[in-house]
């Protein structure tokens, strides 16, 4: 390992015994992965094979597969030494879970026509078909949403993010054979490939800063940087070096994009109207929650112990998420307003809820060991999971139905009007349409609102009460859409225009099986979510720099008299 | 719950102790409430319970509630014929036997004695927060009969009796439509309502009492609701009522707040220790809210009882059927406003300003309405204005401290003016709605209306006030004589002579007009009002539009029309109140010797808590003689005076009904004015109407436009910003990288700006520390 | 449970309306909404009425981990209002009967929910639970006007839920923020327990219970709804249905008085007497504003509908008089407005089933034609009105009487006395106050009875399509369908139950004070507390050194 010698100071690559971590140990915390990367060698043989029933065991493999690397992650998966030790295993198992949701919402996006030619007598051509690739994109880009909940070092972070975006852009080509799909595909790869240009500089400055790049480290140098700045902790960044923070700073705002917030959220609307109604549900979620695992990752270096409670993020850090969080919750709600388009509605709630989120990443996970009520990195794990539930609810149901257009070929439902009166022509996609738009406006008693309830109990509780207070407002301008979604199912009659062909439903059972999947999961965890909270309470657990002086230098005040105090800012 | 449990005891103890001071606090400022509770537990104290009644007493209200309920089941049951008037007769009079009966057992010993029955529960609720002792808001319904109670009961019954008994016949018309039914349930409900104002043992109940009558009111001045003039006088009258109402309920509120009761038998045991202040001439050391307190009664006495300035609606709820504005509007409803002043005289003792209030209001009121009612036309409007006129002299009398003379001329005044109106009701009966006093004469001389004739000549000789052989003249006589014995009051004396003169006049105009003189008239153009019935209705107007073409020729319509004569019924009962009108006077004038009080109403209002001795104070003696023989040598003129006048103008040597010599006095604008009742309706429309009705459009806009045009502002800011920030979503990609990367900076730069106040923080420390990162190398 | 199946009878209920065919629909929701009035009968044949505090407690374990909990139970108050929204179940269900002609099935069900979660709201206590209950109401209600309702009835709907729906996230915000109080105070121990977080509440400065005090009033006082708030009340009463307004006037407003009692009050003393005035002057600016908007409306719904903002803007100042009286006034108020409105807008329904129209331009004089209908139209009108002897009466003067009798600095001021008068207590509204709302009373004669004159008397005006028929005799009212031209025995024996309540609380009210009698002076006991405490602040900060100030001091020396 002669690589060591020419080692830059503090750089560990991953896999080498010069991190914190050895290779094999790395290795042994990986099985989840493993488990999906050899059903990935396997859906990529059979997707090729000739006989349909083969090319069909694709999906259903890819369900066995998850469900492994479920069991695995359960049972395996270790605690990385980050801050933010239990995250991993409970969002392996996660994305396992809604992954399961996923596979039956995908099923049948590739080579829906190259299936039919075959019908129609055209011989199968390997190199035609594409169902493949897609699958095993898909599990690709699984994989790298595991691996992001599980890294520990920066360039592992990145590439699996990398990992997890790169086979979305060719999803996106291929989900629908039309070329709004390759332009909306081109457009998700070139800003992509911004955005990560922009987090990896980012990415950069923090080892600049810190000179690491494993995390670990990195949160002990920066709480050491903390404990040697000046002891009231202002300054530019808390003490903390400027080029660290410079770099936290951009690496988040380049993590936007994943998440889709501003001010890297421009391309939502237009990639998801571009893709399949199924690839748009699976943007809604997957880069979303590699996109806050790696956010949560790198605040949680940072850490949470600034501000005169010893519960904040440095000023700068709080102040950069709580501009974007309150930008893209506002710009995202204001602009699903005025869309016609279900898909691009839903992209904008699918921005506006990244702003939810980040009110729980500022939130943090307060003193201590706190209660899940308090903890809003459990929030954000506990509200990613019921926003995945609830959104792929609503895609799925897009995804069930289609039209012959006037040149004969299947168009996808996208207008607000095809699914008017949905409840009467197809009443199992209508109530879940209904019941996954009132979650997502989180009326209560629906998943939507307990999702919500622990950002708002956190943001209080971190003394963030304006933050609450738009995110209220937020979600009262939002209840106006969503209402409409709901409501044009339920009560509008159903449209009948003679130039218009019916709706009918796409001739894929499971995706069907997804939407009411995810409706249950929009009742049935609003009685019974709060294991999967206490799940995320733990998960959500965040461990501070050892020694690190702001710890003790944070001053022992009461948390009542000081919250009255802020109480009495507020108000004023 | 442990939490309110918990809460509550340690309430409990802290109440304790701060209810502790609530009760010193009362031994310290009504050290003599607390006396006088005591001492109202014996016999003594004033208003005290000193005896018992049978239960039965209770028929009195209740019959005629019964009565009610009976007569709704007719109308439900569709009863088309008069069972219903046979109810309401029965039950009334039942009613009447039981107040003879209580009256009995009140007056049994000479002196009379206080009784409480009661029924329920009604209104009682717990206020105080201490627990041991709690406050108790306490209106029973139950019920307080003395002598006061007794006088008016007798009297309210007794009509109520006759009255129905006149409107059995009167209202036949309406037999054959549900109307019958409904005009006797309110009738019935009346006389409930009254009994339990008058009754009422505290003011709660006097207050459902006031609203009760008030609604019956409203319903039977409505009756003929299809007249959209009937509809507006009956909610005319309802709203003015509410107005005084609010007087009246702030006075209830402030007398328990101060006194911490409203019912009489421990209220007035505890007015009796500022009446002694009074009584010594230390009015001035009683409380602000004591004084207040009638004030605030008087409100609403001066609203049930016409008075100004709330008059304006008794007049117009002559749209009503007669023996209604009989019944309600003359001889009872209206009268309850001279019975709360003399039910709370002693109170109104208590206050400097009440009583002079009182008697000018009552004073201004009779003249103002002596002087409309000399320019009506409206014969029915005629008695009402000398209705309120007669209760301005009631209020004046008590306002004069005379009680007696208040209430003995409320006494007289019932019957006599009962008998005016049934006797105007049959002349309008018998011509077709025909009221106007241009349009009828000499009806004396026609067949079959003897009695009726007879009947208003009694009832105008006692609101003239003829000397001696009236009943209205010794009451009217007392109030005056009071009004001049009262040494601040002597103005109030004059006034009151003046309008007793006026009075006369137009009494008898109305007399030699419609009664005496030619015979001549002209039919109504419908029968009483009422649409419903048909058959009297065609024919009346079928003679009308007839007698069209010679309006002047009273013949022609002579020919045409035929006024159909009162029948038993009305006869009957307009005979038993011409008797009864001259039985009266024995009741309310002493004739052992000069103004004595050992007279029955005089002792039946001395029985009651009305009977208090006013402070003392030495008479004012006009022109050296004693006040009360001035006053009834300047009765006697006057009174003679304005006959005469009446005689000379209206009857002597008039040929026509239309024209008399009256009309050759002219006085131009003042005339007219008095025929416009002076303008006051018009004033209140355009001061207090107009002005709100306005407001409530301005409101109404406002509403619309203002306040849920801000919310609907705000409705509209998100998708203005959605507006503006759609044009960042053109779709092309190298806008979006622009914008990502210009968003970048944004951010960046903001942040910057916000922690480094500007440029000056750039650079500095930061290029400095990437070196020392090598110290921190592990 | 006995409670959770007052909550689970009518949703059982719409589950079997919606799986049967709907020729059975009417039957089963009739059943559906008759079974919980028996049961409640039980329940209150079961209840303490003397000891009136929290019974029937039920608590299962819901959500742990954000400290919730499905715990019901009901002191008197909540019993009374569960009374009347199980009373008003059945009359909205057979009143529909006629109304209700499309997706009858939807219609009934919604109506079933509704009941449900209203019950729940009077039920809760959980302060997420309420919160849950409370919002649902909005979805039922949503469907019913929107669907059901007349011709504006979308934005009607969309409005109601976006205003109320604003206003409670804010209460939501207020609620949280003192459950996350009580867990910094209690090392961590999150709850959403009521009778907690009261207790933790009340121990807050003024300025913080100011603050939670205003959250509150953010989410209730748009649903009472009071003055500046109300817009959305008049709207949605005229588009929704006719079920859908009796609710709405006769429970779901109530939802907002119930929630200011409960917590407002109850958690907040001291801001509640800190903002009291402030308050009593909204509510009399109210009860003026909407009363005289009334008086020149020409939709007879719409005058109703505001004449609801003008009446509980009596049940507020009553609540805000702090004393038992006021108290106990606007619960009383509560229930007798939710039987008097509640039934004229039900005989308002009947007619637009008759004349399809509500403006009071194209209908008159109906007493020729309908005397049946008109008579309880006057009878209630004048409930409504408060004329003594209905149950109107009793409520509306114990407000004012409560608002006369609380004006501790007042009173002191026109005694002249250090001390309080006998029938007084503490409190800072006082007899000027409950004068101006007084006047209120003419204001509500003047456009009731303006309506009655319009609709009732008069000559018979008919909208076009019914040639007007004055005699006694005209029946060119075939085309009303299943309905006679005057009453039917259903309607009648809707109205009937309601006119016999609206009566026997007015003739006997003593026997419903007696039962809200406990938990009102525990709560009247705890603002004397707070008051005299704030009192003697004030004295101590030498500021406005009032009589009533030397008053309580000297109280508190005597103790």
């Amino acid at each position: 390992m002669t690589i060591s010698d020419i080692s830059l100071p503090g750089l560990s690559f991953p896999g080498l015994s010069l991190g914190a971590i050895s290779m094999v140990e790395k290795i042994a915390g990986m099985w989840p992965e493993i488990c999906l990367f050899c059903t990935t060698c396997i859906v990529m043989v059979i997707g090729l094979s000739k006989s349909r029933a083969l090319r069909n065991m694709c999906g259903p493999l890819c369900g066995i597969g998850l469900i492994g690397a479920a069991l695995l992650a359960a049972t395996t998966t270790p605690d990385t030494n980050t801050a933010l030790p239990n995250m991993a295993m409970f969002a392996k198992i996660l994305v396992a879970g809604v992954g399961l949701v996923l596979v039956c919402l995908v099923a049948g996006t590739a080579d829906r026509d190259f299936e039919k030619a075959i019908d129609q007598g055209t011989g199968f051509d390997a190199i035609r078909s594409t169902r493949a690739e897609f699958w095993a994109f898909f599990l690709f880009s699984l994989t790298g949403l595991m691996l992001c909940a599980g890294a520990d070092d920066l360039i592992f972070l990145f590439l699996a993010l990398e990992l997890t975006s790169l086979p979305t852009y060719v999803m996106v080509s291929l989900s629908t054979g039309k070329n709004k799909s390759m332009e909306a595909g081109v457009k998700y790869f070139f800003l992509g490939a911004l955005g990560a240009a922009i987090f990896l500089y980012g990415f950069t400055f923090i080892y600049g800063g810190t000179g690491h790049t494993n995390l670990h480290e990195i949160q002990r140098v920066i709480a050491a940087q903390a404990s040697s700045g000046d002891a009231t902790g202002m300054g530019l960044s808390g003490g903390i070096n400027e080029i660290t923070m410079l770099g936290v700073v951009l690496a988040i705002i380049g993590i936007c994009f994943k998440i889709a917030a501003v001010p890297m959220h421009f391309y939502t609307p237009d990639v998801y109207q571009g893709s399949s109604a199924s690839i748009a549900g699976f943007l809604a979620f997957v880069p979303k929650a590699a996109g806050f695992f790696a956010i949560l990752l790198i605040t949680s270096c940072v850490g949470w112990q600034f501000g005169e409670l010893g519960t904040e993020l440095p000023s700068v850090l709080r102040d950069a998420l709580w501009m974007i969080a309150v930008l893209t919750m506002t710009i995202g709600n204001v602009l699903a307003l005025l869309q016609s388009s279900v898909k691009r509605i839903l992209a904008y709630s699918s921005i506006a809820h990244s702003g939810y989120m980040l009110v729980g990443v500022i939130a943090g996970p307060g003193l201590g060991a706190s209660t899940f009520t308090r903890n809003g990195l459990a929030a954000v794990l506990f509200y990613l999971l019921s926003y995945g539930v609830m959104t792929l609810g609503a895609f799925a149901v897009l995804a069930c139905l289609e039209r012959k257009n006037s040149k004969g070929e299947m168009e996808e439902a996208d207008n607000i009007a095809d699914i008017r009166g949905l409840c009467k022509t197809h009443p199992v996609l209508g109530w879940v349409m209904v019941l996954s738009s009132l979650g997502l406006l989180g009326l209560p008693p629906l998943l939507g609102f307990f999702g919500k309830l622990p950002l708002f109990t956190s943001a209080i509780g971190a003394g963030e009460v304006p933050l609450v207070l738009i995110l209220g407002l937020n979600s009262a301008i939002a209840a106006y859409y969503y209402l409409r979604l709901a409501f044009v199912c339920y009560i509008d009659s159903p449209e009948t225009s003679p130039n218009l062909a019916p709706m009918q439903a796409t001739p894929f059972g499971s995706r069907r099986v997804a939407g009411v999947l995810s409706a249950l999961g929009v009742v049935a965890l609003a009685v019974v979510g709060g294991t999967l909270a206490d799940v995320a309470a733990t998960a959500g657990r965040y461990v501070p720099a050892l020694g690190s002086g702001s710890l003790q230098k944070r001053p022992e005040i009461k948390p009542a008299e000081v919250v009255e105090a802020q109480a009495d800012q507020t108000q004023r | 719950m442990v939490g309110l449990v918990e809460q509550l005891q340690t309430l409990q103890v802290v109440a304790a102790g701060v209810f502790a001071q609530v009760e010193h606090g009362a031994l310290g400022t009504h050290g003599g409430h607390e006396a006088a509770l005591n001492a109202g537990v014996n016999a003594a104290a004033l208003g005290a319970v000193t005896g018992e009644l049978p239960k039965w007493t209770l028929l009195i209200p209740f019959l005629p509630l019964l009565g009610c309920v009976l007569c709704g089941v007719c109308a439900i049951l569709k009863v088309r014929n008069k069972l219903p008037a046979v109810i309401t007769v029965a039950c009334i009079a039942g009613a009447f036997a039981a107040t003879v009966g209580a009256y009995m057992h009140t007056m049994h010993d000479g002196h009379a004695q206080t009784a409480v029955v009661k029924a329920w529960d009604w209104i009682r609720f717990v206020w105080g927060t201490e627990y041991k002792s709690p406050r108790e808001f306490i209106a029973n319904f139950s019920f307080y009969v003395d002598s006061l109670t007794c006088l008016w009961m007798l009297f309210v019954t007794g009509l109520a009796t006759l009255i129905a008994l006149y409107a059995s016949e009167y209202m036949a018309g309406d037999v054959k439509t549900a109307g019958y039914a409904r005009f006797y349930v309110a009738f019935c409900l009346f006389v409930f309502s009254m009994a339990c104002l008058v009754m009422g043992d505290n003011l709660l109940l006097l207050y459902l009492g006031w609203e009760g009558v008030g609604l019956c009111s409203y319903l039977l001045i409505g009756y003929f609701y299809k007249k959209p003039s009937a509809v507006a006088a009956a909610k005319k009258a309802f709203i003015m009522n509410r107005i005084g109402d609010l007087g009246l309920s702030m006075g209830l509120m402030l007398t328990y707040v101060h006194f911490g009761t409203v019912e009489y038998a421990k209220l007035f045991p505890l007015i009796q220790t500022y009446l002694d202040l009074a009584q010594h001439g230390k009015i001035d050391e009683i409380p602000f809210i004591v004084q207040a307190i009638p004030v605030l009664f008087t409100i609403g006495a001066f609203g049930k009882s016409a008075q100004i300035p709330l008059y304006v609606w008794l007049p117009d709820a002559m749209e009503g059927p007669t023996p209604v504005s009989a019944l309600i509007h003359a001889a009872t409803m209206v009268t309850a406003g001279v019975y709360l002043v003399a039910r709370f005289f002693p109170l109104y003792l208590c206050s400097e300003w009440a009583l002079p209030i009182v008697a000018w209001g009552g004073a201004l009121t009779a003249l103002l309405a002596a002087t409309i009612g000399m320019a009506q036309f409206d014969i029915k409007r005629i008695m009402a204005y000398s209705t309120v006129s007669q209760l301005g002299f009631m209020f004046a009398g008590i306002g004069v401290l005379g009680a007696v003379g208040g209430a003995a001329h409320v006494f007289t005044h019932a019957f006599f003016k009962a008998m005016l109106f049934l006797s105007c009701g049959a002349v309008m009966h018998g011509f077709a709605g025909q009221l106007d006093l241009r349009k009828l004469s000499g009806v004396a001389k026609i067949k079959g209306w003897k009695i009726v004739s007879l009947a208003m000549f009694v009832g105008c000789i006692n609101l003239a006030g003829v000397p001696f052989i009236t009943a209205g003249f010794w009451s009217k006589d007392m109030i005056i004589g009071d009004a001049f014995a009262d040494h601040g009051m002597v103005a109030i004396g004059w006034i009151l002579l003046g309008t007793a003169g006026l009075t006369a006049y137009y009494t008898f105009r109305v007399f030699f007009r419609v009664f005496m003189g030619p015979v001549q008239y002209e039919a109504g153009d419908e029968v009483h009002g009422d649409a419903d019935h048909a058959n009297h209705a065609n024919h009346a107007n079928h003679g009308h539009s007839d007698a069209h073409g010679a309006q002047e020729d009273g013949s022609a319509a002579h020919a045409a029309f035929h006024p159909h004569a009162p029948g038993l019924a009305i006869n009957a009962v307009l005979l038993i109140l011409a008797v009864a009108a001259f039985a009266v006077i024995p009741l309310v004038h002493d004739f052992s010797g000069g103004g004595g009080h050992s007279f029955w109403a005089s002792s039946m209002v001395h029985g009651s808590t009305a009977g208090v001795e006013p402070p003392h104070a030495e008479h004012y003696k006009p022109f050296g003689m004693d006040a009360h023989r001035f006053a009834m040598i300047g009765s006697i003129i006057v009174g003679l005076v304005g006959i005469v006048v009446a005689f000379f103008l209206h009857y002597v040597g008039r040929t026509s009904s239309a024209t008399s010599k009256a009309d050759s006095i002219k006085l131009g604008a003042i005339q007219t004015a008095a025929q416009h009742k002076w303008y006051v309706d018009e004033a209140y429309h355009a001061i207090f109407v107009l002005p709100l009705r306005v407001l409530a459009h301005v409101f109404h806009a406002f509403d619309k436009m203002v306040v849920d045009g801000l919310v609907n502002l705000f409705g509209m800011v998100p998708r203005g910003l959605g507006h503006t920030a759609r044009r960042t979503q053109t779709g092309v990609l190298h806008d979006y990288a622009l914008r990502m990367a210009g968003g970048l900076a944004v951010v960046v730069l903001a942040i910057w700006f916000l922690h480094s106040g500007g440029w000056s923080g750039w650079g500095g420390p930061g290029l400095v520390e990437v070196g020392s990162v090598g110290g921190v190398r592990p | 449970m006995m409670l959770v199946m007052l909550i689970a009878i009518p949703l059982l209920a719409a589950a079997l309306v919606v799986a049967a065919p709907e020729s059975r629909t009417r039957a089963i929701a009739t059943l559906g909404s008759l079974a919980p009035v028996a049961w409640f009968g039980w329940l209150a044949s079961t209840f303490n009425w003397t000891n009136g505090f929290t019974q029937f407690d039920y608590t299962v374990a819901w959500f742990e981990p954000l400290g919730l909990s499905f715990s019901v139970g009901v002191d008197s108050i909540s019993m009374l209002l569960i009374g009347l929204t199980v009373l008003l179940g059945p009359i909205c269900v057979i009143g529909s009967y006629t109304a209700a002609t499309v997706r009858i099935k939807t219609y009934y069900s919604w109506l079933l929910i509704l009941q449900a979660a209203m019950t729940g709201v009077f039920c809760a206590k959980d302060v997420i639970l309420f919160y849950v209950f409370f919002e649902f109401t909005l979805v039922p209600m949503y469907i019913l006007i929107n669907l059901y309702g007349s011709t504006n009835r979308k934005a009607a709907a969309t409005k109601f839920f976006l205003y109320t729906f604003t206003g409670s996230l804010v209460t939501l915000a207020g609620l949280v923020y003192v459950a996350y109080r009580h867990a910094g105070l209690n090392n961590g121990e999150w709850t959403f327990s009521i009778a907690i977080l009261e207790q933790t509440c009340r121990e807050f400065g003024p300025s913080e219970q100011g603050m939670v005090f205003w959250a509150m009033m953010a989410g209730f006082a748009i649903k009472v709804p009071l003055f500046p708030v109300h817009t959305w009340l008049p709207l949605a009463h005229t588009e929704a249905p006719t079920a859908g307004s009796v609710v709405l006037a006769g429970v779901l407003l109530k939802l907002g008085t119930y929630g200011l009692y409960r917590f407002a009050l109850q958690f907040c003393p001291a801001a509640a007497v800190e903002y009291a005035p402030l308050l009593a002057v909204i509510c009399c600016i109210g009860i003026l504003y909407a009363g005289l908007i009334c008086w020149v409306q020409t939709d007879v719904k719409k005058l109703v509908a505001y004449s609801s903002v003008s009446h509980l803007g009596f049940c507020i100042l009553g609540m805000f008089a702090l004393n038992a009286t006021g108290l106990q006034g606007s619960i009383l108020y509560m229930i007798n407005h939710g039987l008097s409105t509640g039934a004229l807008f039900l005989m308002i329904g009947m007619i637009y089933e008759r004349y399809h129209t509500r403006s009071m331009k194209e209908l008159g004089g109906l007493a020729a034609k309908m005397p049946i209908w008109s008579t309880f139209m006057v009878f209630f009108t004048m409930a409504s009105v408060g004329l003594p002897g209905t149950n109107g009466f009793v409520s509306e003067f114990m407000c004012l009487f409560g608002a006369f009798q609380a004006g501790g600095t007042t009173w002191s001021g026109l005694t002249g006395s250090t001390l309080l008068p006998i029938g007084a207590t503490l409190g800072r509204l006082g007899p000027y106050v409950a004068f101006v709302a007084g006047t209120g009373m003419i204001v509500t004669a003047m456009y009731l009875l303006y309506m009655l004159g319009k609709i009732v008397w008069g000559p018979l005006v008919e909208p076009a399509g019914h040639h007007g028929h004055g005699d006694a005799h005209g029946g060119a009212d075939e085309h009303h369908g299943p309905l006679p031209r005057d009453l039917s025995m259903r309607e009648i024996g809707l109205l009937l139950p309601l006119a016999a309540l609206c009566l026997g609380l007015g003739l006997y009210p003593s026997s419903m004070i007696r039962t809200i009698e406990a938990p009102t002076r525990a709560t009247a006991a705890l603002m004397e507390k707070t008051m005299s405490a704030r009192v003697k602040a004030v004295a101590l900060s030498g500021e406005e050194a009032s009589p009533s100030v030397t008053a309580v001091k000297a109280r508190e020396v005597a103790e």
